[in-house]
């Protein structure tokens, strides 16, 4: 008598434990997407890619500038060093809808190809994962010594290179510690770590180095100049308007 | 009655172990101005303890100690007293591996009043006197065991002190030796007026004594006092 | 015989010991030495900069605890600030510390306003200074063209620009002569930040007092905020990297000092247990218990002075060399003065002595006739 009163009320419980756990899940979601907004910045990042057999290659500069708001964010990229990389561009936007699309001098692009030789990939810049409508809490675990909580991001769409992201995100700083790509199969991807963080004007937390792993190859990354009131040029996405790009 | 002893002890005892040991019961004794007293007896009566207690290097248990009338216990400084009236010599010597043989003899006198370069001199005057003024620069571990001992010898007069304290100090001599360093002490004692307390076990050493003194299991054995 | 001959003849009786001991004292203070001369000497060097330029103060952003100030727009400021009383010109300045070509080690790039007294102090050793803020060409300090092995006619790749070498100059100040200075402009355009600056620096008129430099202040609070007036040693003092170096410097002060005088509490207390007969022999010989407490005191003073004027040299000698590290070089000017090695001697001095008070009390308080009964 006493087991099926236990399990009757975790019966009753469940969906409502389900719904909150899902409801804070997807306020944190909501949460990460809020840090992202930005009037304009404009971040230099240094890339260094790490081959399986310890080789280090040459390292590689490029700027991002970025705006974000409720709706929408952009993205320019533009290659500083070395020479090959020079001034090659890419702009990434994601939209209302989470529909993300990209364009490079050439025409329109693929944001889920690595940038400039590493293992960065414009996407996942973006993070539009926490625009996906299946959000949930997995639990919890620490990165570097730093406790996070486990998010678990989903979509079902079918063409979808990443269908699941695991995200280990540092509540109070609204900082993804840890974030790990999995494709349909549910192989991992990609995973992003974040080794050094630096301390903005607003107050709020952002990446200063972490490292993108893909298989063997790795790369390692670490911003080292920006400028958070950065004024964007009106022209600055306009390809991104003039052309026609489907999403990704 | 006036005190004209030198020193005088009455009633010592000395315990151990909540008084399950008694090194000494009860002993009286008192040395007069420049007397040799030398104090016999089996191994474990006590002879070491009543030197030390005499040299101040212990505290009784019971009983008085007095230097020229004064007691031990108003002594205000042991430390200054020994370097003052106090000379000691070892059975096994007891020098400074360290230090040479003049600065053995000068460790007594770092807080005695008086200029560094005096006591050097009187040091240099008493190894001298005692035939090693040659082995001044020289360590102990380079000496002969005579040799050693009349380094201690050198170095319990430095003070200029008024009473000698000697446990066995030929114990570890041979006999020329031993013979050498008692003619020392007793030159000593004729120059400047010391007195002498002694423990041996020498008969040769007891012989020349002016007093003996028995113990027996920590007690005076006064029926054995006597002048040799 | 004297006490500090005795002592010393003690502690040569066990020279591994002893040298032990002293070697443990000298890394500590080796350790205290370099780090504290680092931490003072990059915040000493860019308070030279600032004395070097003239500068008087600087108005800057302090939000960010980042190593270099916000970026900030300076055409409002910089106008706000120019018609404060006192106040005689209000230059920009943007640095940056920044990879020079690929591959090299980061150094700092300096821009200046051109024609503006920043330029005054700065001795022209070859070459020539940039002509204007349209000319596209860099000067470097004597430090950093040895660092990066150019000289005038070579171009350095600066965030994907190559500029030539015009210039090469000397300050007094070493973080400039490690440094790369193009004018204002150019360094804007570089780093994409038009129009911006990261510091304003202010000189005042001769006649300004204290009490126009804390008017200056109050009216940058008021006029401006979220920025603030200040000397460039307190915004160095302020930063992070400072001030992390500093709490090291002070840990590292606090864990030697223990260590050392650890060290030299076991060695202390070892020779005073060996040598018990020895000290009973002494109070027998009527040695006052203070006068041996001066001799176990004296050689703990004698193993850390020894260890300390070591590890001075040795400090000294590592703070050069890191000073030559190519990370390091021309970044930092490290600080030594003759009265903070004279108190690092002294404090570790105080610290030998204090390690050895235990085992100096515990000699003196040796019963003579139990402690001549040791073997």
């Amino acid at each position: 008598m006493k087991r099926m009163r236990s399990l009757a009320l975790a019966a009753w419980l469940a969906p409502a434990m389900s719904a909150a756990a899902a409801e804070s899940a997807h306020e944190l979601a909501t949460a990460m997407r809020a840090a992202l907004r930005s009037e304009g910045f404009e971040a230099r990042i240094q890339a260094v890619t790490v081959a399986p057999d310890g080789g280090r290659a040459a390292p590689v500069k490029f700027a991002v500038v970025g705006q974000a708001d409720a709706t929408r964010q952009r993205l320019l990229l533009r290659g500083i060093a070395p020479e090959a990389t020079r001034d090659r561009r890419l702009i990434v936007e994601r939209g209302a809808d989470g529909c993300v699309r990209a364009v490079a001098p050439a025409g329109a692009a693929d944001p889920h190809t690595p940038l400039f030789d590493t293992q960065l990939v414009a996407w996942d810049m973006l993070a539009p994962w926490w625009d996906w409508p299946r959000q949930t809490l997995a639990g919890s675990d620490q990165v570097a010594g730093r406790p996070c909580a486990l998010v678990r991001s989903r979509t079902d769409a079918a063409d979808a290179p990443i269908r699941e992201v695991l995200s280990c995100v540092d509540r109070a700083a609204a900082l993804a510690l840890r974030t790990q790509l999995y494709d349909k199969r549910r192989a991992l991807v990609r995973s992003i770590v974040v080794a050094a963080t630096l301390r903005q004007e607003s107050g709020q937390l952002a990446a200063k180095k972490f490292t993108v792993a893909a298989g063997d190859a790795l790369t390692e990354a670490e911003v080292y100049s920006g400028d958070e009131h950065y004024a964007v040029p009106a022209d600055a996405f306009a390809p991104l308007d003039r052309q026609p790009t489907p999403c990704r | 009655m006036t005190d004209a002893s030198l020193l005088r002890a009455t009633n010592l005892a000395l315990h151990f172990d909540g008084g399950r040991t008694r090194a000494l019961d009860g002993v009286d004794l008192a040395v007069a101005e420049g007397e040799f007293v030398a104090i016999v007896g089996p191994s474990g009566c006590g002879k070491s303890s009543l030197l030390n207690l005499l040299g101040a290097l212990d505290t009784p248990t019971a009983g008085e100690r007095y230097f020229r009338a004064q007691p031990y216990a108003a002594m205000a400084d042991l430390a200054e007293f020994r370097r003052r009236h106090v000379g000691f010599v070892f059975q096994s010597f007891h020098l400074i591996p360290t230090l040479n043989v003049l600065d053995n003899v000068l460790v007594p006198s770092v807080d005695t009043p008086g200029a560094a370069a005096a006591h050097r001199a009187r040091a240099h005057t008493l190894l001298e006197r005692l035939g090693l003024a040659a082995r001044a620069g020289h360590f102990p571990a380079t000496l002969s065991g005579g040799e050693r001992q009349r380094v201690a010898i050198a170095r319990a007069l430095i003070n200029d002190p008024d009473l000698i304290l000697a446990d066995e100090p030929t114990g570890s001599l041979d006999s020329a030796n031993a013979a050498q360093v008692l003619d020392l002490i007793a030159a000593a004692r004729r120059e400047r007026g010391l007195a002498v307390v002694m423990v041996t076990h020498d008969t040769h050493v007891s012989a020349r004594a002016d007093r003996l003194v028995r113990l027996r299991d920590g007690k005076l054995d006064a029926a054995a006092e006597a002048r040799p | 015989m004297t006490l500090f001959a005795y002592a010393l003849g003690n502690l040569r009786r066990r020279p591994a010991r002893s040298a032990l001991t002293v070697a443990a004292v000298a890394i500590g203070v080796a350790a205290v030495v370099a780090l504290t001369a680092i931490a003072w000497g990059f915040e000493a060097s860019w308070q030279k900069a600032n004395e070097a330029r003239g500068t008087d103060l600087i108005v800057t952003r302090l939000a960010s605890t980042n190593a270099m100030p916000s970026p900030f727009a300076a055409e409002q400021p910089q106008r706000i600030v120019a018609a404060y009383p006192q106040v005689r010109a209000v230059v920009g300045l943007l640095s940056e510390m920044l990879g020079v070509d690929a591959g090299g080690p980061p150094v700092f790039v300096f821009g200046w306003a051109h024609g503006s007294f920043l330029w005054d102090h700065l001795a022209l050793k070859e070459g020539r200074w940039p002509a204007d803020d349209a000319e596209a060409a860099v000067a470097i300090g004597v430090v950093a063209a040895a660092l990066l092995k150019k000289q005038i006619g070579d171009t350095l790749e600066i965030e994907g620009r190559r500029l030539p070498v015009v210039g090469v100059f000397e300050s007094p100040a070493v973080i400039e002569n490690g440094a790369v200075l193009m004018t204002l402009a150019q360094a804007q355009q570089t780093t994409d930040k038009p129009g911006k600056v990261n510091v304003l620096n202010v000189k005042l008129g001769n006649g300004a007092t204290a009490a126009d430099v804390a008017d200056f202040k109050t009216r940058v609070r008021a006029d401006l905020p979220g920025f603030v007036a200040i000397t460039s040693g307190e915004l160095v003092g302020q930063n992070t990297v400072v001030r992390v170096a500093k709490a090291m410097s002070n840990a590292t002060i606090l864990i030697a000092g223990l260590v050392g005088a650890l060290m030299v509490f076991n060695t202390m207390l070892m020779s005073v247990n060996e040598r018990t007969r020895e000290i009973g022999l002494l109070l027998a010989l009527g040695w006052r218990r203070r006068t041996v407490m001066r001799l176990v005191c004296g050689e703990a003073a004698l193993l850390t002075l020894a260890g300390g004027l070591l590890g001075i040299g040795a400090g000294v000698a590592l703070a050069g060399g890191l000073e030559h590290l190519e990370l390091l070089r021309g970044k930092i000017d490290a600080v030594f003065s003759l009265p903070f090695c004279g108190a690092v001697l002294l404090l570790a001095t105080l610290l030998g002595v204090g390690g050895g008070l235990y085992p100096a009390l515990k000699a003196a308080r040796l019963a003579p006739s139990q402690a001549l009964r040791q073997e």
